[in-house]
């Protein structure tokens, strides 16, 4: 534990020196970049949790910048095999039991995915939060004991995002994404994104706990957790297509 | 003849394996070097295998077994039909090197109830399969029940880079709609056969070749039942955000089908649709083409009600009058024919109620035969693995003369999975 706050420590006195004079953009673009990595490979698992019940979705993950991302689910058995492929703005779905690839039209983006508080966007981060928004730094704020940035992003004209704005809070140490209020058009705050559970993952510390909470309905969220994950392994854009889509595993 | 045919099976898999063996000798020194410098900095290959990353077992089992009810009602005072169905399905695949991979799936179903005393053929028209080779077997049978066992997935797989052939039973799936699909040529199904998920297979030998990240040329040959040849190519392309298909070849050596299909959107919907020609190769320019054409629109709403509208139009003039037989019965399924003929309008309406219940409401209308079909359901998922359906089909009509036909069936399923 110790060590871990030391290293901690010794993060925040470099990224601090180096983070003087940041304008809310390069914060932001160096937040995307350190949970994106230029590629990354991982495993996780989604929780949905509701009043009465829970259920729990397992998946693999590979992407390469913004524009390559696949994800494999592993369980629950009904659904295991089934592939989620985007290239650059479009995004398709493999069934394996019935040899079909479902064109993923942008209406079904932003609906909930596999029932969770996440969209189909949210998965395969086909909005970035860098190009999307306009950025506009408020400050600073300490949330759950962390110094953060706070920075208000406000979409773009034509750009397919849902939300009319959103606050993220960023930490000063690591530039994590610690907490991220989104609010419909009519500037209703809709849901609340909670990171927590700082470890080390691949080549970089990261939150490994996502919490997204809907604000208006009780006792339901979506919890992701990263099982594993390594940032900038080599892999090829080849290895973003419909015939790998078929036969990874 | 069947025996010859066996025998080239046999040949061109001892063929793919020879091949393999030779590609993974040569390539051995290369990985050799390549996972020398790959370890170095935790790389994965652009492959589909991840084990560089994880160690994964190479086989997989999973399947699920389920219980359904059904209720099918004439008339509401008259005798109600029952029947119920136990059916197991097993699926196993084994990835057997990095090149090839084998599939076996095949499902087990225990029917019983009024229906197989009501109805003698009954027990045939659940053995039946048109394949090439036969592999549904009625293991026993009595006057009120069946148990069957079918094989309907078995294959070999070879990839090298771009290039795939699979052999065997398979899915060769071309369709982009959701209902009616002209460009399903190789194993036409219903949709009104909701319970078999997973959809008929064929035997057939498919070669695919992989052009782009996103377009792919395919050419596949199967034999049916009665050693009829279909033969077909296909290419598929992205452009303008679409995807694109054509198709060209011989649908059960009597027709020469051309077909095109595609899949994109308008106003942030799906817009998918399939057309396909099937012209009889015999008096090739005094027959008149069948022409079949599917357009689907899709649209999901921001608080996930989804809507969907297909249109379907069938030239075909063969009689439709037993179409309720013919969507259950796959002897009497067939690409060219795989619906009432004339337009027929679907619209479905679905929402998501909590991510545990779903409900849905279809609709079918052909006004040329004066017949409609409502298809609600229900679905709720009791635990992770084990869902409880409640599905009705009600088939209707305003001609007198099939009005005696009109029936409702209800079925309630549980479904467990593994």
């Amino acid at each position: 534990m110790k060590k871990a706050i030391l290293a901690i420590l010794m993060f925040a006195a470099l990224y601090n020196a180096n983070a003087q004079g940041l304008s809310a953009k390069e914060i932001v673009q160096k937040a995307d970049d350190k949970n994106r990595g230029l590629t990354s490979q991982g495993t996780m698992t989604m929780t949905v949790v509701r009043p009465d019940w829970s259920r729990t979705i397992t998946m693999k993950s590979w992407s390469k910048g913004k524009d390559y991302s696949l994800v494999l689910i592993t369980a629950p058995a009904k659904d295991k095999g089934q592939v989620f492929l985007k290239i650059k703005t479009e995004m398709w779905n493999w069934v394996p039991s019935i040899d079909k690839t479902i064109k993923i039209p942008p209406s079904m983006m932003l609906q909930s995915w596999m029932g969770s508080d996440f969209t189909n966007d949210d998965l395969v981060k086909q909005s970035s939060i860098v190009v999307d928004y306009s950025h506009k730094l408020l400050g600073k704020e300490k949330v759950r004991e962390m110094e953060c940035y706070k920075i208000e992003m406000i979409p773009l004209p034509d750009a397919a995002v849902v939300w009319g704005r959103v606050i993220m809070w960023i930490t000063v140490t690591g530039f994590d994404q610690w907490m991220t209020e989104y609010y419909d058009e009519d500037n209703k705050l809709v849901n609340v994104g909670n990171s927590y559970d700082i470890r080390h993952m691949g080549d970089r510390d990261i939150p490994t706990r996502i919490e997204l909470e809907p604000r208006n309905k009780k006792g339901q969220k979506t919890i992701m957790q990263i099982d594993n994950i390594k940032f900038n392994i080599s892999v090829d854009e080849a290895f973003f297509s419909l015939q790998n889509m078929k036969k990874i595993k | 003849m069947p025996g010859t045919s066996r025998y080239i099976l046999l040949l061109l898999i001892i063929l793919l394996m020879t091949v393999d063996c030779i590609a993974r000798g040569s390539a051995r020194e290369q990985n050799d070097t390549l996972d020398a410098a790959h370890s170095r900095d935790n790389a994965v290959t652009p492959s589909a295998d991840s084990s560089a990353v994880i160690k994964e077992k190479n086989w997989s089992f999973n399947g699920y077994v389920k219980d359904m009810q059904t209720v099918i009602i004439h008339k509401i005072d008259g005798p109600w039909v029952t029947d119920n169905l136990i059916h197991n399905r097993n699926n196993f695949k084994w990835n057997i090197s990095k090149s090839f991979t084998f599939c076996l799936e095949e499902r087990n179903r225990f029917y019983w109830g009024d229906i197989m005393a009501i109805s003698p053929q009954y027990a045939d028209f659940i053995a039946y399969d048109n394949g090439l080779v036969n592999m549904s077997w009625n293991i026993v049978s009595g006057k009120s029940y069946v148990f069957n066992i079918a094989i309907d997935r078995v294959w070999l797989d070879y990839t090298h880079e771009k290039f795939q052939v699979t052999l065997g039973r398979q899915r060769i799936n071309w369709s982009q709609t959701f209902v009616w699909n002209p460009n399903d040529i190789f194993n036409t199904y219903s949709y009104f056969d909701f319970d078999y998920e997973e959809k008929p297979g064929s035997d057939a030998v498919r070669f695919q070749y992989f052009t782009s990240p996103s377009s792919k040329a395919e050419i596949a040959v199967k034999a049916d039942k009665d050693r009829k040849i279909t033969a077909a190519g296909l290419y598929r392309f992205n452009h303008w955000k679409y995807d694109f298909q054509g198709i060209a070849g011989v649908y059960t050596q009597s027709d020469l089908v051309l077909g095109i299909g595609w899949a994109g959107q308008i106003a942030k919907g799906g817009f998918k649709g399939e057309m396909s020609f099937f012209q009889p190769l015999k008096n090739f320019l005094d027959t008149t083409a069948v022409f079949l054409s599917s357009i689907e629109y899709d649209y999901t709403f921001r608080n996930s009600i989804f809507i969907q509208f297909e249109g379907f139009y069938n030239s075909n003039a063969t009689n439709s009058a037993n179409v309720l037989i013919n969507q259950f019965n796959p002897g009497l399924l067939n690409a060219k024919n795989p619906f009432l003929n004339g337009f027929s309008i679907f619209a479905n309406i679905s929402y998501p109620v909590t991510p545990l219940i779903s409900i849905a409401l279809a609709g079918i209308y052909n006004p040329s035969n004066l017949m409609y079909f409502i298809l609600p359901s229900f679905t709720v998922s009791l635990m992770n693995n084990l869902d409880l359906s409640l599905i009705a089909q009600s088939f209707q009509s305003y001609d007198p003369a099939i009005y005696g036909s009109c029936q409702t069936s209800i079925f309630i399923r549980l479904k467990g999975s593994f």
